[in-house]
C-alpha cells in the first residue's frame, strides 16, 4: 500500500469515487480512497430480507441527526427546517428520500439500478425548448445551458460501462443490429448490452401489453443488476428485496463488488472507511489543493496530502464540502440544484401482481412522451420523460406507506385494506426534473451544523408550475394506460411531491468550458484549482427523464482517463462480440 | 422441521425490557384498535405487537422513550377526566372515539388536513392542562401506529408478527432467498407459498442447504 507518497485520493467510495480510484490504481496511481461509511462485503449483506432494518429503520443511509441537511422551498423562506419529508413519526424516513447509503458502493448499495443512457436531444436541452417553444417558454431566472459534450462523446464511455460493469437489458439502436428495434427514439449504440433484460414482474406484461394496444412502444428497461452469471457475480435470484436493500448475490451492480475488487487487486488501492472529510486543503496561493483533512473512526483530525484530490461524494456533499473549503471563488458551487418528481401512480390489478417478488426494474418503459417528444402532444409541456412499469419489489410496510388517501389509515378498514389489495398492487412512475432557476440551490447552513461542528447544508428548492406541469402531463397517459390495463382502482401522487430529495440529486457543481459559469470542466476538472477534480450527477447542466447513474458512471471513465492522459475507448470491433450477439439473439427469441 | 413449522413457530416470549405493565396493556390496547382482530386471528395483540414496540423503544429508537412515558401518562389523565376510567378500561367504541381525537379520523382524503380534536381549542386557550397535553397525545398516537405497522409486518425476529400472522393476512411469504420463472409467471397464486422467516433463511445458509441461485435466475421460458 502506499508508503509515503499518495497520488490521488479520493473521496466517496460510491458510484463514481469507487470506479475511478479502481481505474487509477490499475493504472499504476498510488490511491487512497476515503469514505465516512463502513467497508461493506457481501457477506454482511447474506441475509438482507429485512424491511425494519433496511426500510423502516434505514440502517444503509445517512441519518438527519449525523448528516443533517435543511430545507426551505424558497430563499424568503427564511431559516431552512431539518428536511420535514426525511423524517416520520418515528425519526426515520423512506431511503428513497435520503442521500445514498454511506461506504463501500455508496448509492449502489441500496439502488434499485435504473440504467438509462440519455437521449441525444437531452444534451441540448434549452437550445431544444428555445427552438421548438420560443425563447419565452422557459421560465423566468432558470439557469438552463446545453450540456459541453454530446452524447457521442459519452457513447464511448456508455458502452464501456455496460460492458465494464454489467448491465442487463436489451438495444433498440444497435449497430448492425435492425431486428432490435422496440424502442424507436433510443439513441444509436455500438453494441447490445452484455446480458439480456431480467425476467418481468407479472404485472409489468399486462404494462406491456396495454401500450401496444395504445400505440406506444413498450421496450424492456435496461438494469445494473446481471440476468444471467457476469464475471464472477450471480444472476438476479429475483428476491424481492432490492431498492433500498443491499443485495445478497452480488447481481446487483454495486461497485463495492463491480469496481472496487478490481483496484484493490492491483496492490496501489487503500480504502479507509469510517473516514469523513471534512476540508480540503490549498496551497497557499490557492490555485492547487494539498489534500484533505478527515475525522477518522476515533474523532481525530487527520491530514492528508496527494498530488490530486477527487471529491465523487454526491452532489450534495460535493457542494458542501466546496463551500465549507471556501473553494468557490466564481460563486457558482451550489447553484443548479436540480431533483426528480417521481409521478408515482399505484394502482390494483385484478389477477394477483405478487409485487413481493422481483426488482422494481425487471420491467418495460416506453419513450412515446420523453424529451422534446412531449411538444407534439402538448407544447406548454417544457420536457418528458420515459413512463417506466415498477411491477415488484414491494414489501408490506412500504405498501401500508403508500396507500390511497382513500383508504382508512387505521382500523379494521385499514386491516382489511392491506389484506384484500396487498398482492394486487402495481405502480408506474415517471422521473420529471425540476427546472434550475436562481432560487434552486444548496449552500451552507448558517446556523446548523452537524456533531462534528461543521456547517450543515441547506437546500432551497420548490415546484414550479412548470414542473408540476409535467408530471401532470404524463399522469394523464398513465391514467389511460391504467384504463387499458383494466386497474381496479388506482391514486397518484401530487404533482408537487412534498420530498425535494429523490436520491437523484444534481446540478450543482456544474460542468463548462467558461470558467466564470462553471465549476468544473468537461473532466470533471474544477477551473479554480488545477489538481482538483469534482465528480458525479452534480456536473449535470441540465436533467431529464432518467435515472442518473450510467451517466454518472459513464462520466467517471470519462475522468479516469482524462486523468491517465489516455484517450476514449476504441469502438468495439463487430466481430470482438459476434458470438455474444448471436447468443442473445438466441436468448431473446420471442 | 420444514420451513412453515418453523414460520408458524411463534416468539412466546412475554418479557418486557422497557414498559411497564400497565403501559403495555395500554400500548397493546391502542395496537388493537389501529389493527383490530377481525375474527381471523389476526391482529396486534395476537402479533404482538406490544413486545416489538417495547424492544424498539428500548433499543434503536431510544429516542421516543419519552413520548412513550410522558405521553401514556398524558393519556390517562385525558381518560380518567373524561371517562373516569383508564383506556385499557373503555370499550372499543370510546378507545377508537381517542384516537379520533388525538390522531383524526380512519379516512382522510387527499387534499385534507385532518381534522382532530383541540384545533380550535387551541386557539381559545381554555381547556387547561389538556392544551399543554395536547402535542404530546398527538405525537404518542402518531408514533404507536408508526410502531402498530412495523411490529404487524416485522419479521418475526423482532418480537412482533408472531406466527406470521401479519404476513398470513396479507399473503406475503416473507425472506425469500429467490423466485423462480414459473412463480413470477401470469396466475400464479403466491398464497399458496410457505411463509419463511430470516431465522429459516439463517438457519438453511448454516446447514449450507440452500438452493443454487441458478434455480431462480434460470429463465426456462427463454
Amino acid at each position: 500500500m502506499p508508503a509515503s507518497k499518495i497520488d490521488v485520493i479520493v473521496v466517496g467510495a460510491g458510484a463514481s469515487g469507487a470506479v475511478i480510484a479502481s481505474e487509477l490504481a490499475q493504472a499504476g496511481q498510488k490511491v487512497v480512497l476515503l469514505d465516512k461509511g463502513p467497508k461493506h462485503t457481501t457477506e454482511d449483506f447474506r441475509l438482507k430480507q429485512d424491511e425494519i432494518r433496511y426500510y423502516a429503520r434505514g440502517s444503509l443511509v445517512p441519518s438527519m441527526d449525523t448528516d443533517p441537511i435543511t430545507w426551505r422551498e424558497t430563499s424568503q423562506d427564511g431559516d431552512g427546517e431539518l428536511a420535514p419529508w426525511a423524517a416520520g413519526p418515528l425519526g426515520t424516513a423512506n431511503p428513497l428520500h435520503l442521500p445514498p447509503s454511506l461506504g463501500a458502493g455508496g448509492g449502489t448499495i441500496h439502488w434499485g439500478g435504473a440504467c438509462w443512457r440519455f437521449r441525444e436531444t437531452e444534451f441540448r436541452m434549452k437550445s431544444e425548448i428555445e427552438e421548438r417553444l420560443g425563447k419565452d417558454a422557459l421560465p423566468e431566472g432558470h439557469t438552463l445551458v446545453d450540456w459541453p459534450i454530446s452524447y457521442a462523446d459519452l457513447e464511448p464511455y456508455y458502452d464501456k460501462t455496460e460492458w465494464e460493469l454489467g448491465i442487463s437489458g436489451r438495444g433498440s439502436n444497435v449497430a448492425g443490429r435492425p431486428e432490435l428495434n422496440e424502442n424507436p427514439w433510443e439513441a444509436p449504440r455500438q453494441r447490445d448490452y452484455p446480458m439480456p433484460p431480467l425476467r418481468q414482474g407479472t404485472a409489468d406484461i399486462e404494462f406491456a401489453d396495454a401500450c401496444t394496444r395504445l400505440g406506444y412502444h413498450p421496450f424492456r428497461t435496461a438494469a445494473a443488476i446481471a440476468s444471467e452469471p457476469f464475471k464472477g457475480r450471480s444472476g438476479c435470484t429475483y428476491c424481492g428485496f432490492c431498492h433500498g436493500y443491499p443485495c445478497h448475490v452480488d447481481a446487483k451492480t454495486s461497485t463495492h463488488v463491480a469496481a472496487l475488487p478490481y483496484g484493490e487487486a492491483s496492490g496501489n488501492l487503500e480504502m479507509r472507511d469510517y473516514c469523513r472529510v471534512h476540508k480540503v486543503n490549498r496551497s497557499n496561493d490557492g490555485k492547487r489543493v494539498t489534500g484533505v483533512s478527515y475525522y477518522d473512526a476515533d474523532g481525530r483530525s487527520v491530514d492528508l496530502e496527494a498530488d490530486r484530490v477527487v471529491l465523487a461524494c454526491y452532489a450534495l456533499e460535493n457542494a458542501r464540502l466546496l463551500l465549507a473549503s471556501g473553494i468557490n471563488a466564481n460563486g457558482q458551487v451550489g447553484k443548479h440544484l436540480m431533483t426528480h418528481a417521481f409521478g408515482f401512480f399505484m394502482g390494483l390489478t385484478k389477477e394477483p401482481s405478487n409485487p413481493y417478488m422481483g426488482t422494481l426494474v425487471a420491467s418495460t418503459s416506453i419513450e412515446d412522451f420523453s424529451g422534446e417528444l412531449v411538444h407534439e402532444y402538448d407544447p406548454t409541456v417544457l420536457w418528458g420523460a420515459p413512463i417506466i412499469s415498477w411491477p415488484g419489489d414491494y414489501q408490506p410496510i412500504e405498501i401500508a406507506h403508500a396507500m390511497p388517501p382513500s383508504a382508512p389509515r387505521w382500523g379494521a378498514g385499514f386491516r382489511d385494506w392491506m389484506r384484500d389489495n396487498y398482492a394486487h398492487v402495481w405502480s408506474m412512475y415517471s422521473q420529471t426534473a425540476n427546472i434550475p432557476t436562481n432560487d434552486t440551490y444548496v449552500d451552507l447552513d448558517p446556523t446548523k451544523k452537524d456533531p462534528w461542528g461543521q456547517p450543515a447544508l441547506r437546500m432551497t428548492h420548490g415546484w414550479g408550475e412548470w414542473d408540476q406541469k409535467m408530471v401532470e402531463f404524463l399522469l394523464t397517459i398513465k391514467r389511460r394506460i391504467a384504463q387499458e390495463m383494466g386497474l381496479t382502482y388506482w391514486w397518484e401522487e401530487t404533482t408537487k411531491p412534498d420530498y425535494h430529495l429523490s436520491t437523484h440529486e444534481v446540478g450543482t457543481h456544474r460542468m463548462g468550458e467558461d470558467p466564470a459559469t462553471s465549476v468544473v470542466d468537461v473532466h470533471g476538472r474544477s477551473h479554480e484549482c488545477e489538481n482538483l477534480y469534482v465528480v458525479g450527477g452534480g456536473q449535470f447542466p441540465t436533467y431529464h427523464g432518467y435515472n442518473p447513474t450510467e451517466t454518472i458512471w459513464a462520466m467517471a471513465y470519462m475522468t479516469a482517463d482524462n486523468i491517465l492522459g489516455r484517450s476514449a475507448p476504441a469502438p468495439v470491433a463487430a466481430h470482438s462480440h459476434d458470438g455474444h450477439a448471436h447468443a442473445s439473439a438466441h436468448t431473446h427469441a420471442h | 422441521m420444514t420451513v412453515h413449522d418453523a414460520a408458524t413457530a411463534p416468539d412466546s416470549s412475554v418479557a418486557l425490557t422497557f414498559f411497564n405493565d400497565a403501559e403495555a396493556r395500554t400500548v397493546e390496547a391502542i395496537s388493537e384498535r389501529i389493527i383490530p382482530d377481525g375474527g381471523d386471528g389476526a391482529g396486534a395483540t395476537s402479533a404482538g405487537v406490544v413486545y416489538y414496540i417495547d424492544r424498539s423503544v428500548s433499543g434503536i429508537s431510544q429516542n421516543l422513550q419519552h413520548v412513550y412515558r410522558t405521553g401514556l401518562r398524558a393519556l390517562e389523565r385525558f381518560c380518567q377526566g373524561e371517562f373516569s376510567a383508564p383506556y385499557v378500561g373503555l370499550s372499543a367504541e370510546q378507545q377508537d372515539g381517542v384516537i379520533r381525537r388525538f390522531f383524526g379520523p380512519e379516512v382522510v382524503g387527499a387534499e385534507e388536513t385532518p381534522q382532530m380534536y383541540g384545533d380550535e381549542e387551541e386557539e381559545r386557550g381554555e381547556r387547561g392542562d389538556l392544551d399543554a397535553d395536547l402535542p404530546i397525545l398527538r405525537r404518542l398516537f402518531a408514533v404507536v401506529r408508526e410502531h402498530a405497522i412495523e411490529g404487524f409486518f416485522c419479521d418475526p425476529v423482532y418480537g412482533g408478527n408472531r406466527g406470521a400472522v401479519g404476513w398470513q393476512l396479507v399473503g406475503f411469504p416473507g425472506a425469500y432467498w429467490g423466485y423462480t420463472a414459473e412463480q413470477m409467471g401470469p396466475g400464479f397464486d403466491g398464497r399458496t407459498l410457505p411463509i419463511a422467516t430470516l431465522s429459516d433463511l439463517r438457519r438453511q445458509l448454516q446447514e449450507k442447504s440452500l438452493p443454487d441461485n441458478s434455480t431462480y435466475y434460470g429463465n426456462e421460458e427463454n
